[in-house]
């Protein structure tokens, strides 16, 4: 039947990419689309927007507040958790970096027959939902979790550290969960790497750190900068996490929007909102692309 | 001065063993090698034989699991690779696909810690040598095959290596380059100065190039010598039969005259020979003769033949042969007059061989 089909380049085509855009049409155009033009109506009172009634108030409300006199005044409060989720993005990048590279090398220096199985183990977390593992976290950071329990043992604490519900808290919840993340593209990226090249660099007077520094973690930067997109990115609109460890004080820009579309019954602000990290995220994007960009194509 | 015969490297009864997953692979067995100063030396031998193991040993990158490796007299077997006075060229060309031409002909010289300023120059000269004048600013991704080549030969040139290790470095070009380059490397071998190790398991290719060939087989090395001797004087039939064509005969060391050697061969007939290769009389030999240094008749004395087939190859003809309807020989004749054969196929002819073109194996 294909073959019949062959005849027709474009019929073909158009069946064969059918399906793709069929799904990203239907399930993520059209659904954007919607929550952009949902940011610019009016709010409805008890949720939902009234159609028609064309305001940029949603926009306005992200950097400025009214007065009792009507007048604009800046209100930095949700700038302060986009500057915050961006930390907490970042730092969870900078040490799933931190974890994942020395990982993946390990990974990547293992006879061939253990290397499989080593990306099985780093896949496991996957196989739970990400619900119950953050529910896990909770007991073992709380006053009277594992963590805790531990440090009272060891008497180098009287009384239960503060860890759940803190910055600190969803940070560790952060990393763990996207963690593989980091490791999988890094180790792609090693397990490619022509070691005849490290080779070649200690015969040319290069010493173990400067094969590492001059030849290996430049060749890794394709996998590096990979994964830290896919670490940053999720991490900076996560929700379970920080709304299981963080409580109710450590909001970042995931509880921010759901509050919107929830409780605060604002769904114009909460679709302004993700707009602006959409933004965000693509200039920040774009300009790490721009950084990577002449990273080599290997042969 | 140091003499020209001193050696830069020695290795004696060196020995390397790998783990395979089949048990243990003799990859060297109790080598002794010297290797002279200045000179352009070639390991010889079909893939498995050791020559890579061997370099890889000179270059560090392997451990021996016997016997001494020396270099100007000195022991280097614990030297980690980055402390020897040697550079590779490798047959994958290895380079740097994320730094320029010039950085990789520069990287070396960087580890060494040179200025700048040097580093430049250097590689500015080492361009200029290899022939890629301004071609610096570019990746290697963007060169055709010879030129990478070309590259690889300039970065392990610009620390001034003592030895530069040449691991089947033409093996990736096509022949008309590949003719080039030969030519390009013992050129720079003479510039230079440097001694050139070169392994390869072309055989023509290490006649063309070598002042001294090692020819080696499951780890040993069987013979060392100059192209000439490798080739005319072969001592064993591995390397009788691996150097060129040859044509095997086994018989019998049948009679000693006043001035010459008589044989007496299993396919019939007899043979008249200078050299003895140490065998008593009565002794059983193999024979190795060269295909064009015997000739083919229609009449006289010679051994009797019958011409199999007839392959016409431009300078030359080759006479495929069987003497008393098995064994088989060929016959090289160059055409120096006319294309046509003056033999037919089927023919019965006589094959007559100098004695001083037949040498006797030693196994």
């Amino acid at each position: 039947m294909l073959e019949g089909l062959g005849r027709n380049r474009f019929l073909r085509r158009g069946l064969l990419l059918g399906p793709a855009l069929f799904v990203i049409g239907f399930f993520m155009i059209l659904p954007l689309f919607l929550m952009a033009y949902v940011s610019i109506l009016e709010r409805g009172l008890a949720g939902g927007v009234q159609w028609g009634q064309h305001t940029l108030e949603a926009y306005v409300r992200f950097l400025f507040e009214r007065d009792l006199m009507d007048n604009l005044v800046v209100n930095i409060d949700y700038l302060r958790i986009f500057g915050r989720s961006f930390a907490l993005a970042f730092g969870t990048m900078i040490v799933a970096l931190a974890i994942g590279l020395p990982t993946a090398f390990y990974m990547a220096l293992q006879p061939a027959r253990w290397r499989n199985l080593l990306i099985f183990l780093v896949t496991i977390p996957f196989w739970t939902n990400l619900l119950v593992r953050n529910y896990a976290w909770i007991l073992l950071l709380r006053d009277s979790g594992l963590v805790n329990s531990g440090l009272i043992w060891l008497g180098l604490t009287d009384e239960p550290v503060r860890l759940l519900y803190t910055p600190f808290a969803v940070g560790v919840g952060l990393t763990y969960s996207f963690l593989p993340f980091m490791i999988l593209p890094i180790y792609a990226s090693l397990e490619k790497l022509d070691l005849r090249l490290v080779e070649a660099a200690y015969d040319l007077g290069a010493n173990k750190w400067k094969a590492l520094t001059r030849i290996v973690l430049p060749l890794a930067l394709p996998g590096i900068a990979a994964g830290s997109i896919l670490v940053f990115i999720p991490a900076l609109g996560a929700y379970v996490t920080p709304e299981l460890l963080g409580g109710s004080r450590q909001l970042m820009i995931g509880n921010l929007i759901q509050g919107q579309f929830g409780a605060a019954r604002n769904w114009p602000f909460g679709a302004a909102l993700a707009f602006v990290l959409l933004a965000i995220v693509l200039c920040s994007m774009m300009l790490y692309l721009l950084r990577f960009r002449r990273a080599p194509g290997q042969g | 001065m140091e003499s020209v015969s001193e050696a830069a490297i020695e290795a004696r009864r060196l020995t390397k063993v790998f783990d395979g997953p089949g048990g243990e692979v003799r990859a060297l067995d109790n080598v002794d090698l010297i290797i002279r100063k200045n000179e352009f030396f070639t390991l010889l031998g079909p893939s498995g034989c050791g020559k890579t193991t061997l370099l890889r040993l000179v270059a560090g990158f392997e451990q021996p699991s016997g016997g001494e490796l020396l270099m100007d007299g000195e022991a280097i077997a614990e030297r980690p690779p980055h402390r020897r006075p040697v550079n590779t060229v490798f047959q994958s060309y290895a380079l740097f696909p994320h730094m320029t031409v010039a950085e990789n002909v520069g990287f070396g010289l960087e580890m060494m810690g040179r200025p700048r300023e040097e580093i430049g120059q250097r590689v500015e000269r080492m361009l200029a040598l290899v022939k890629l004048e301004g071609m610096g600013p570019r990746r290697p991704n963007q060169l055709s095959g010879g030129q990478q080549q070309r590259v690889a030969l300039a970065r392990a040139l610009a620390n001034q290596p003592k030895v530069l290790l040449l691991d089947e470095p033409l093996s990736a070009l096509d022949f008309k380059l590949r003719k080039e380059m030969q030519i390009e490397l013992k050129r720079l071998q003479s510039e230079t100065g440097i001694t050139f190790v070169f392994v390869t398991h072309d055989q023509e290719e290490a006649l063309t190039m070598s002042d001294r060939i090692a020819v080696m087989s499951d780890g040993n090395v069987l013979q060392i010598g100059s192209p000439t001797e490798i080739y005319e004087h072969p001592t064993s039939r591995f390397v009788a039969d691996f150097i060129g064509e040859t044509n095997l005969l086994t018989g019998r060391l049948s009679e000693r005259m006043a001035s010459s050697l008589r044989f007496e061969l299993d396919s019939g007939g007899l043979l008249e020979g200078q050299e003895d290769g140490g065998n008593e009389t009565g002794a059983r030999v193999t024979l190795a003769v060269r295909p064009e240094r015997a000739e083919i008749s229609r009449e006289g004395s010679g051994l009797a033949a019958r011409i199999e087939q007839i392959v016409y190859f431009g300078t030359d003809t080759h006479y495929h042969l069987r003497l008393d309807e098995q064994t088989p020989f060929v016959v090289r004749h160059q055409n120096r007059s006319g294309a046509t054969s003056r033999f037919s196929q089927g023919e019965e002819v006589r094959v007559t061989i100098s004695p001083d073109a037949i040498r006797v194996l030693q196994d």
